[in-house]
Parts: C-alpha cells; sequence; structure tokens
C-alpha cells in the first residue's frame, strides 16, 4: 500500500478526481431514496453549497443541496457555504483508498474547515452516509467509530447505486 | 503501513510567577511594540486588577493607547467591532488582555478585524482562515479555567445572526501569557470552583479523546496534577497564593494539551447548554464530565484507567474496568466538595435547565466539533441519553 504514495502527483489526483465523481453520483442517489440521507438533510436549507478538495490548487468538487436532492455541480471550488479541503493529495488518498475514515483525517489534522462548523459537521455526517454506501461492508470496521448496520433494504438500495456508478461517474466527469 | 500521524503546536511565552505581569513592557518591546489596547471587563477593573497593569507600565517606555472595560460575559461580535475601532482610533500596536476567556477572545477576535483590515468578522469562521500576520497580543487570565492564554481558537457569538462563531488559526495565539497570581487573588469561590472544573475536564478529555499524543498527555497529566493538589484550597482560601499559582498553570497546561488534542461530548454539551439554557460553560462542565467519562468506558477504560492514579488511590485489586471507575468517582467526590464548599451544582436540573430543553440541547451538540474528537460515536439519542443521567 505505501507504493500508493510513489505513484505520480497526476495519477494521485486522477483517482481523486474520480472518487469524487463517485461521491457526487452516491450523493445524488442517497439524497433521493435513503431515509437516513433525507432526515439528515431535513435541516439543510436549499442552495447550500459544499466542496471536497485539496490543497493548495488540487482536485476538487462542489455539491449544492437543491432542497430535494444533492448535485453535483461540477470540478473545482464554486463558491461553497462550507469546504473540507485535504491538506496534500497523500491525506486525500488515504480516505479515498478506506484506509481511514473522514473523522481519522480530521483527528489528525490532515483537513482543514473553511466556513461554518455547523454546516462542516453536517456535511461530514451525511459524508459518512456517503462512505457507507460506497465502501464495501468488510472495510467499515476502521472508517467509522461506530460502523453502520445496512439491512436488506440498505443493501437492496447500495446495490441499485453501485449499478448506477459507471454511467453517473462518465456524467460527472464530463461537468 | 501505520496511518497515525498528530500535529503540536504552541508557540506562546509563558511567563509565570510571582510579579510576572511587571515583564509585559518587556515582552512588548521585544515584540517591537510599544502601545497597547487594553482589553477587558467591569469586574476586573472593580477588583483593581487594572492598576496592577497601570503600574508595570510606570517607567516602562510603553504605554496604554486605551483601555476597553465594558466586555459583556459572553464575547460579542459587536463588542469585537467596537475594540478593533479603539485600537485604530487610539493608534495602538498591540493587544493586552486582562481577563477571562471572553475578554481574551474578545481581543483574538479584534486581533482579527484590524489585521486583515476587514469589517466583516463572519468571513474568517472556521479554521484556518486568516491570510495576514496578526498583530502581537499579550494576555493576563485573571480566571484559572478556559486556557485561552494559549489557545489558538477564539469564539464569538453573533448576537444577530444567533449564532457562536468559531475561529480557528495558529494565527491566533497569544504572542506571551502572563500567569501571576495576584490576578487571580479576587476570583470569587465559585468561579474559582467552576473554571476549576473547566481546566479539569479539558485536562481529562484532552487526555482520552481521540486527538491525544505524547506531548498533550505529559501536560494533562501535569494540569490534573496541579489542580487536584490545589482547587479545593483556592475555594476555601482565595487568598492562598501558592494554590492560585499551582491552578493559574493547571489551566494553562490542560489548555496546552486541549488545543491540540481537542475535546469530546462533555464540551459539546456543555457548548450546547451554555447556548440554549445559559449555564456557564465551567459549571456545565462540571456536572456532565462524569457521566461523559462514563459514556466512553466501552471504548476508552484503559486510558481512563491511567488518570486514576492522579485523581484519587488506586485500588489494590482490580483491572482496567474498576480503575477507570475510580477515576470517575474521584471527579464525583471532587464535584461534591465544591458543592458543599461554594454551592457548585451537581445536577442539571440545580444549575436551571429545564428538563424540556434537553432534546434541544442534544439536537444542538450533535453539530458541535468536540464530537469529532470523542472516542465514542455520539447520536442525539445518545446526547440525550446522558443529558437526561445528568438531569
Amino acid at each position: 500500500m505505501e507504493k500508493l504514495f510513489l505513484l505520480d502527483y497526476k495519477v494521485k489526483k486522477k483517482i481523486v478526481e474520480i472518487s469524487l465523481a463517485a461521491v457526487g453520483v452516491m450523493f445524488r442517489k442517497l439524497s433521493r431514496r435513503c431515509p437516513e440521507m433525507k432526515a439528515e438533510l431535513s435541516d439543510w436549507n436549499p442552495g447550500r453549497r459544499f466542496t471536497l478538495g485539496v490543497l493548495p490548487d488540487g482536485p476538487a468538487a462542489t455539491f449544492e443541496y437543491t432542497g430535494t436532492e444533492v448535485k453535483h455541480i461540477g470540478r473545482g471550488v464554486k463558491d461553497p457555504d462550507v469546504a473540507i479541503y485535504f491538506k496534500n493529495i497523500d491525506s486525500a488518498l488515504l480516505v479515498f483508498t478506506g484506509q481511514i475514515g473522514a473523522h481519522t483525517a480530521a483527528i489528525q489534522c490532515r483537513t482543514a474547515i473553511h466556513g461554518d462548523l455547523v454546516h462542516a459537521m453536517q456535511m461530514v455526517r451525511a459524508m459518512d452516509i456517503v462512505v457507507a454506501y460506497l465502501m464495501p461492508g468488510f472495510m467499515h470496521g476502521p472508517l467509522f467509530k461506530r460502523p453502520p448496520k445496512m439491512g436488506f433494504k440498505e443493501q437492496l438500495l447500495k446495490t441499485g447505486a453501485m449499478l448506477e456508478l459507471p454511467a453517473g461517474l462518465i456524467f460527472n466527469a464530463v461537468k | 503501513m501505520n496511518t497515525s500521524l498528530f500535529e503540536f503546536y504552541c508557540p506562546v511565552k509563558i511567563i509565570s510567577g510571582a510579579l510576572a505581569l511587571s515583564s509585559l513592557p518587556y515582552e512588548m518591546r521585544s515584540a517591537g511594540v510599544t502601545r497597547a489596547m487594553v482589553v477587558t471587563d467591569a469586574g476586573v477593573k472593580g477588583a483593581g486588577l487594572i492598576s496592577i497593569l497601570e503600574n508595570a507600565f510606570d517607567g516602562s517606555g510603553c504605554d496604554i493607547g486605551c483601555i476597553y472595560d465594558e466586555t459583556p460575559p459572553d464575547s460579542a461580535h459587536t463588542t469585537v467591532n467596537q475594540v478593533a475601532q479603539l485600537y485604530r482610533e487610539h493608534k495602538c500596536d498591540c493587544f493586552v488582555a486582562v481577563g477571562g476567556g471572553s475578554c481574551i477572545d474578545t481581543a483574538k477576535a479584534a486581533n482579527i478585524v484590524v489585521s486583515e483590515d476587514t469589517d466583516d468578522l463572519m468571513k474568517f469562521r472556521g479554521a484556518d482562515r486568516l491570510t495576514k500576520p496578526t498583530r502581537p497580543l499579550f494576555v493576563a487570565p485573571t480566571t484559572a479555567g478556559t486556557g485561552s492564554e494559549v489557545t489558538l481558537v477564539a469564539v464569538i457569538n453573533n448576537t444577530e445572526a444567533g449564532v457562536k462563531m468559531a475561529f480557528t488559526s495558529p494565527r491566533l495565539c497569544p504572542t506571551a501569557a502572563f500567569i501571576d497570581p495576584r490576578m487571580t487573588l479576587t476570583c470569587p469561590p465559585k468561579i474559582t470552583a467552576a473554571t476549576g472544573m473547566d481546566a479539569l475536564t479539558h485536562a481529562i478529555e484532552a487526555y482520552y479523546c481521540l486527538q491525544k499524543n505524547p506531548i498533550s498527555d505529559s501536560l494533562a497529566l501535569t494540569a490534573i496534577r496541579l489542580i487536584m493538589r490545589s482547587l479545593i484550597k483556592c475555594v476555601e482560601n482565595g487568598k492562598d497564593e501558592n494554590a492560585r499559582l499551582d491552578m493559574a498553570n493547571g489551566a494553562l497546561a490542560a489548555g496546552m494539551a486541549f488545543s491540540n488534542s481537542m475535546v469530546g461530548v462533555v464540551h459539546a454539551l456543555a457548548h450546547a447548554t451554555g447556548g440554549i439554557c445559559h449555564v456557564p460553560h465551567g459549571v456545565a462542565n462540571a456536572i456532565l464530565l462524569p457521566y461523559g467519562m462514563e459514556n466512553n468506558l466501552d471504548m476508552r477504560a484503559g486510558v481512563i484507567a491511567e488518570l486514576a492514579p492522579h485523581l484519587c488511590s488506586v485500588p489494590a485489586q482490580g483491572g482496567d474496568a474498576q480503575r477507570a471507575q475510580a477515576a470517575i468517582q474521584a471527579v464525583r467526590d471532587m464535584t461534591a466538595k465544591l458543592n458543599k464548599l461554594c454551592g457548585l451544582p451537581l445536577k442539571l436540573s440545580d444549575a436551571g435547565v429545564a428538563r424540556d430543553k434537553l432534546e434541544a440541547i442534544a439536537k444542538a451538540s450533535i453539530n458541535d466539533g468536540a464530537l469529532t474528537y470523542n472516542p465514542e460515536h455520539v447520536t442525539a439519542a445518545d446526547a440525550l441519553r446522558i443529558l437526561e443521567q445528568a438531569f
């Protein structure tokens, strides 16, 4: 796994870009279908924008809550209300390859938050739901303090979301 | 692959002990400044502590440009703008905060306004948003609790938006902190108890929360030793200078520890309890600390057990679970003693919290960043359960 971090920056950047696009696809699906995500988003104001990215000028993606769903509105930083940035590309890789969870990245000072901290906490909880659906169950242990319990309905939703992922990735890649 | 990593940062020069504040002008000149904007409150001024500061400037070649003594108990953004305005009008070149957390945080936030040359503090909310070097900030705490004299955090109440804004940046760290026992001698027993328990909570949560590291551990344990040795003495006899110095150093060490390892569920709940029911932060921490420790027993019994020798006599028999329970009981014994000595509340109901507010407090607490660092995952339901236990 250490060899991953010796890859060329361009390769690492591409891995993170694809991961961000996948987060966008999953966010949209879950914001429409997942009751847990809908409950989490119920406190969000429509139009709220958030960015996930890598400092200083690394890959980034911005998302917007429309009131009914979370949309990937494109690559880059697009006037977000709150943003969570990885301090370097290696820290982003640790998270996007499932080696550490988002909370561990924060604990290890690998991320910086720009904007309202309450919104950031809400964003992190929503991200946790996305990660639970995006990552296979056997990887959940180190990613969560309390790994989510996923029953039949959740597994069904996860399967559906994974089937939609390739088309969604292509769609998000051209934005 | 071992993926662990920690950061530790504390660039604050510490001058601690007898007549420490007399060194302020020397430190100002060392930082290349000579004209101070003093931020304090009416209580500090009324206790005569500003005259100690003024005496320190005699014959020093430095002077006080302006004294602002109307800082409210909860630092407000309007106050911050007023202080920044006075700083500019009186052509000051540094800030001196004399007081508790509110005065220190007000000075830190006014420093943002002045240094970033802005009139919109809101733009700088969050972490690492400051782009320009800040002006030198010197701090003389008059309570032993918040640790704000060594932290990179400021919390300001936006009274218009009804939210507490948190700012964190290494640039917010003071230039120097003056721990002068003269400055805490007049602190009343109940405030001494509440702020002291705030410091103990910083140290204990810093020790068992997830961002702990070897350096913060050593500071947290030092803080616990000093606080356990001297908090009761300070409440019994506020004029005991040695005990006061212990407490001030303990609060400072706890501040350095938690500024780098952060805090957990106790602080998340205390922030929300303060925001919704206006319970003083130290009082809320004192009430919630044993319940927060219990909440983390499943994940952290071994680490909490390590605290036992520093909090009480360790049980001869038994494993981590018994020692962790002994540590929690020692905290309960401490708050019970403080309750007898000065009426420090033991339950949320005693502190004026209504039962019908618990749900709102629980809901607000899960949006507090401190929960990120708590070992146990905490949902709104978990938070409500802890609050009900503490009610």
